[in-house]
């Protein structure tokens, strides 16, 4: 959460991460040259050219793991928080093998080398023989435009909405990642483990994120609205007492595509948007921290009643209305303009505690 | 805390549990990395046995020749000749600095040129300086020791000459592919690298049917792809040159780090 722009809010959380971050890539960098050194006759350049290529390969398989592996494990959560430092890095290591790339392949010549590079190009049919270079350069395009734009200045003046689509093309980034590898460096690899290397990182990443999606699927199923007069039911309410902790929230599906959390705080209800106007952040993940609804991702902060981060912060979302008809608790659809203050619906209490 | 209730927010402590976690994931994470690049390091294709000796700068002595590609004939120690290869710096041949140099009418010249030295197998190319690299005079070495194959059937892989000599390492392959298509097209002599029976490595420079350098565009479409190159051979003093009567895609491509 920020009032003022600065290039990094530093936070001990962080700086530990970097830490970890810049050992791990020194720590890749370094055995992949003893390694290589080791076992035959050594260039420098194109070692290092190897070294960046694969080590921001690895990394960009990791960062993608993160976000799917979330959704199965809140211990993860930590990875998520600081992600875009592993996005940035991950961009710096790419540039320095497409350097490096350029320069040694395609430069020093009697063509420029984009002409170079974007003339590629071979007669022969069958996909062994497409040029790879033009999609390690579209990647490389993509994974500029995300690391330029890593910043909550752009998050904030592009939208949300047009910031999250940007960034989205990752995936766009790492398909023409794996075919660039697949066309290029394994056409000539002598040792055939670096294929099934690929092979099992690409499935390891196709296959989390259908495994997340299906476990997010089977939840909105669980939770899909059932309407009485134009209300969602939300659920029973000893039912959602005992599914949502102190200060925990119900995520429920109000249409296609929309989500509210619904809060559990004392002996009340609230419900605001689902989704974090910073990033898109599941806030049904969220807790009530210090008295705010605290984003899984990034921390940024609600108060339930109305939507509104607390001063001198000034994120809104929408809220929505609830109602208790009999045991039911109920959502209204319509959303209410962010920042809308609206009461909680309060639970009525037996003897024991029970609703 | 209970474990379902746990919950990060990167400005405030990390939970117990969370903290435990990542104090195993992540070193597990690590030390797969490192494997990784271990395996990435010692299994990465080896980059060959060429040399490029940037930065020492020799001389050689002999017979300038300007055709078909820019070389000096060279008397080795032992008495045999061998022909070095002159090249510019970056991907450049030296075909417009060494032509006006030899007269067409056959009248041999003899030269000394500095440059440094690329060599691969004991063939040699010389990359010249910049300034000055080529001094007309000095003794002329004896006669062209040619020797004549005959038509032969080579399977293997056009190369630009000077990256896989040493500059490149590995100078042939699909990744290089670009970068030989700039070398030739900037008047790097073109060759076809091939496996001979006895497993060794060969090279033969690569020539028109009338001996005079192919065209790029003709040999453009071929570099660094699987071929068979089907023409006449010969021996210059020790330099292998082909004749190309017919070049055709090939099924298989040996490459050279196979062969090391």
């Amino acid at each position: 959460m920020s009032v003022s722009y600065r290039a990094v809010q530093w936070n001990p959380a962080k700086k530990a991460y970097d830490r970890r971050l810049a050992f791990a890539i020194a720590g890749y960098l370094a055995v992949f040259f003893i390694a290589a050194a080791t076992a035959f006759e050594t260039s420098p350049l194109i070692l290092a050219m190897r070294a960046f290529g694969t080590g921001a390969i690895a990394l960009l398989v990791f960062i993608l793991s993160i976000g799917p592996l979330a959704r199965f494990s809140p211990r993860v959560a930590p990875l998520l928080y600081n992600r875009r430092h592993l996005g940035v890095a991950m961009f710096l290591m790419a540039l320095a093998h497409a350097v490096l790339a350029t320069l040694w392949y395609h430069g020093f010549g009697v063509l420029d080398p984009v002409t170079s590079i974007l003339t590629s190009g071979s007669p022969f049919e069958g996909v062994a023989q497409i040029p790879f270079q033009p999609l390690g350069l579209a990647a490389l395009l993509i994974l500029f435009a995300m690391a330029a734009t890593s910043h909550d200045f752009w998050l904030r003046n592009l939208s949300p909405r047009v910031w999250k689509a940007l960034h989205l093309g990752v995936y766009v980034a790492f398909t023409l990642l794996v075919a660039h590898v697949a066309l290029g460096v394994l056409q000539d690899a002598v040792w055939p483990g670096f294929a099934w290397i690929l092979a099992a990182a690409t499935t390891w990443i196709v296959g989390i994120h259908v495994a997340a999606g299906v476990k997010e699927w089977r939840a909105d199923r669980r939770s899909r609205m059932l309407t009485a007069d134009g209300w969602v039911r939300v659920g029973e309410v000893n039912d959602v007492v005992a599914e949502t902790a102190e200060g925990r929230a119900k995520a429920v599906l109000i249409d296609e595509c929309r989500k509210v959390a619904v809060f559990r705080e004392n002996d009340a209800f609230s419900a605001i948007s689902g989704v974090c106007a910073h990033q898109g952040g599941p806030l049904g993940e969220g807790k009530i921290v210090d008295g705010c609804v605290t984003c899984p991702w990034h921390g940024y902060q609600y108060l339930a009643s109305n939507g509104q981060s607390p001063p001198p912060f000034f994120e809104k979302i929408p809220t929505y209305e609830l109602r208790i008809e009999g045991r039911t608790l109920y959502v209204h659809p319509q959303a209410k303009p962010p920042g809308t203050p609206l009461p909680p619906c309060r639970m009525e209490l037996k003897d024991g505690g029970e609703a | 805390m209970s474990a379902s209730n746990e919950f990060y927010v990167g400005y405030l402590p990390t939970p117990a549990r969370q903290r435990h976690f990542l104090s195993v994931f992540l070193p597990v994470c690590a030390f797969l990395a490192f494997v990784l690049a271990a395996l990435a390091g010692a299994f990465s294709r080896p980059t060959g046995d060429g040399v490029w000796e940037t930065g020492h700068e020799v001389t050689v002595e002999g017979e300038l020749l300007a055709t078909p590609f820019p070389m000096m004939r060279v008397a080795r120690a032992d008495g045999t000749m061998e022909r070095v290869l002159l090249v510019e710096m970056g991907k450049h041949g030296a075909d417009a600095r060494i032509a006006p140099l030899v007269p067409t009418d056959g009248t041999r010249v003899a030269a000394r040129a500095r440059g440094f030295l690329i060599a691969r197998g004991g063939q040699r190319m010389l990359e010249l300086v910049e300034e000055d690299p080529v001094t007309l005079g000095g003794t002329l070495p004896a006669r062209v020791d040619a020797r004549s194959i005959g038509t032969v059937e080579i399977a293997g892989e056009i190369v630009d000459s000077k990256c896989w000599l040493g500059v490149m390492k590995p100078g042939d392959g699909k990744a290089h592919r670009d970068c030989a298509t700039l070398c030739i097209r900037g008047g790097i002599p073109p060759s076809i690298i091939c496996e001979a029976p006895d497993g060794t490595e060969r090279r033969a420079i690569v020539v028109g049917r009338d001996g005079a350098p192919l065209s790029f565009d003709s040999i453009a479409p071929w570099i660094a792809a699987p071929v068979v190159v089907r023409g006449n051979a010969e021996v210059l003093d020790g330099m292998a040159f082909v004749r190309v009567e017919e070049i055709a895609r090939a099924d298989a491509l040996v490459r050279s780090s196979e062969r090391e």
